[in-house]
């Protein structure tokens, strides 16, 4: 449902791996940011499949330890769960918390990486021109 | 950006950046490299990067980067940091998230032409019993009583349950286990993410592959380490797994706040640390300890799980089976060691991150049966390329730490290594000469292709040529198992 709100793009590092997207509001950027991550390493969500309704609530005491907080128990949960975590609806965000409603599903598609972390390099979260941006490197 | 004309030339393999170069360094840096090798790292930030270690408070000596540095987050990967005891810092970053990741190495008694026509069955064997890839859970599920005892005591644990010999932990990095380690200090995320991950590869650079030795350049030491040419050996490369990255992923997140209570200044957000004697540094180190000895013990249970693969196979062509542990050793890890620094005797914390510990002849953390040699140092090479033994040397006890390269380094992205390579065209290719390959990611076996990295006889010949390692012998694979 994101998908159309945000644009992402891959950025090369030599070891690991990163990704830039740009969405029009804060709470879609961080939506936009968490399937972009799947997608990135491979995961297709099987929407087909009946999903399992998840609750996830993050808080950081500023928006760019939100994002890596927000993204690393993502990576958590797929881990554990073997779950690929969809966001249906962001239901409270601010630049120190957020909570959001998630139907996890079992992936199509074999991975390609392996996300062992979110990590601090290079990271940018912010308001830029109308929209917000974020820029994030993950751990392969 | 860093220029060449930064660095002054120390010998021919050892280039410095002098202490005045910026204002916040604490050290000078210095890089292990042939010019052709510092060249390419000058064209990303892994220098960059040094320079940003040497700010760490505490730390003594010099940043040191090997020969196959190449850019991380924070701290480069191929880089050295010893920081004093007890009020020098300790830093997640400068470790890695992949906690005592490492290599083990096993020596079969047998040649490559004897295995040839079951070397198939073997890497399918090895491919089933080993698990491999993202997401894979194992054969052991641990409840939180195991999984605490396994990261108290390492490979010990396995020898516990019939996985392991007293030969294979004699013949480890601290024996398979690390002192202070506190599972108590290991978040329960960390614990969900372990709890079937215990005999996993994982994904990414890791791998179990089945060489041969085609040369020994250390009579010696090859006759100490029990290598000869022609022989079968198999590499183990892995590390700490989600339990691993989870608590890096804890500490850097708790650090973030650290460094404010304790007034560090950093440049970069990722080397966050704090004191070694603090109770955070102390919480950190105490977690760093119990990752690491899950992870040997997962090195350990994979070892198990080859030498049941390689019984399975060979034992009814009547084949010897046995793999006899060469050694297993750390490539990322933070170790409290004695050292001199500046003609001073001193213990320091050494934050190795893609750096090998690399134990000199005579000192007594190398095995008994190894001491006159020195420890055996395993320098995987890319996939499908050849694999270096090294033996640890008194230079790299005097000029760093006692540490050296870690493998060939990265020097292509992942996005520009898919543009060039089809993961089927690679594995094809690799039949072709030969060498079996068994995989679960086409597109991971692409990001992994030869063409990324380094080749790693360059970084041999830097470290030799610095004098802190010195090659023993040369290894080529027969079969390649990734995730």
């Amino acid at each position: 449902m994101f998908a159309d709100d945000c644009q992402v793009t891959e950025l090369e590092h030599t070891a690991e791996i990163g990704l830039q997207v740009r969405a029009a509001s804060a709470p879609t950027l961080f939506a936009c940011i968490a399937q972009a991550m799947f997608a990135l390493v491979g995961l297709t969500p099987d929407t087909t499949a009946a999903g399992t309704p998840h609750t996830v609530s993050v808080a950081a005491p500023e928006v760019e330890s939100l994002l890596v907080d927000w993204l690393s128990e993502l990576a958590y949960l797929y881990e554990v769960h073997g779950a690929v975590m969809q966001v249906s609806r962001i239901t409270a965000w601010s630049p120190t918390e957020l909570t959001a409603d998630l139907v996890g599903y079992p992936s199509t598609t074999v991975p390609a990486m392996h996300i062992k972390a979110v990590t601090y390099h290079d990271l940018r979260v912010g308001p830029e021109g109308d929209g917000w941006r974020a820029r994030v490197y993950f751990d392969i | 950006m860093i220029q060449q004309k930064d660095l002054e030339q120390i010998s021919p393999y050892i280039w410095e950046i002098p202490q005045n170069y910026r204002d916040d360094m604490r050290v000078p840096a210095r890089i292990f490299a042939s010019r052709r090798i510092l060249d390419k790292a000058l064209t990303d930030r892994s220098i960059e990067q040094l320079v940003n270690a040497t700010t760490l408070p505490g730390i003594v000596g010099y940043a040191i980067a090997m020969p196959d540095v190449h850019q991380g987050y924070g701290f480069p990967v191929g880089g050295v940091a010893a920081t004093r005891l007890p009020d020098g810092v300790i830093s997640p970053g400068a470790i890695g998230y992949d906690i005592n990741c490492g290599v083990r190495l096993l020596a079969a008694n047998l040649d490559a032409a004897e295995i040839e026509p079951w070397l198939g069955d073997l890497a399918t064997a090895l491919y089933a019993n080993c698990p491999s890839g993202v997401g894979k859970g194992g054969r052991f599920r641990l409840s939180r009583h195991d999984l605490a005892q396994v990261m108290t005591l390492g490979a010990g644990w396995c020898k516990q349950q019939g996985l392991a010999t007293e030969h294979d932990l004699l013949h480890s990095e601290a024996s398979g286990c690390i002192a202070g380690a506190d599972a108590a200090r290991v978040s329960s995320h960390a614990y969900e993410r372990g709890a079937d991950q215990l005999g996993t590869l994982g994904a990414g650079n890791h791998f179990l592959e089945i060489d041969q030795v085609v040369a020994t350049y250390d009579e010696a030491a090859a006759d100490a380490f029990g290598l000869r040419p022609g022989q079968v050996v198999v590499q183990i490369h892995c590390g700490s797994r989600g339990l691993g990255h989870q608590v890096c992923t804890d500490y850097v997140r708790e650090f973030q706040a650290a460094i404010h209570r304790y007034k560090i200044v950093l440049p970069d957000r990722e080397l966050v640390c704090a004191p070694l004697d603090s109770p955070e540094g102390e919480a950190y180190f105490a977690a760093m300890c119990a990752a690491a000895n899950f992870a040997f013990a997962n090195r350990q249970t994979l070892a198990a799980l080859a030498r049941e693969a390689f019984e399975m196979v060979l034992a009814p062509k009547r084949l010897d089976p046995t793999l006899r542990q060469v050694y297993d050793v750390a490539h990322n890890i933070g170790k409290v060691e004695t050292h001199t620094v500046n003609g001073r005797t001193m213990q320091v914390c050494v934050h190795r991150k893609g750096a090998t510990r690399a134990f000199g002849p005579g000192n007594p953390d190398v095995p008994p049966d190894y001491r006159a040699v020195g420890q055996p140092v395993l320098v995987p090479g890319s996939m499908g390329t050849a694999s270096y033994v090294l033996a640890g040397t008194a230079g790299a006890m005097a000029t760093t730490f006692g540490s050296t390269c870690h493998g060939a380094g990265r020097e292509m992205s992942r996005t520009a290594a898919r543009k060039q390579v089809q993961g089927e065209a690679l594995k094809q290719q690799l039949n072709r000469r030969g060498i079996r390959v068994r995989a679960g990611s086409m597109r991971g076996l692409a990001e992994e292709a030869p063409l990324a990295y380094k080749a790693v006889e360059d970084v041999i010949e830097a470290v030799e040529g610095a004098g802190i390692a010195r090659a023993v012998a040369r290894l080529e694979p027969l079969a390649v198992i990734k995730g």
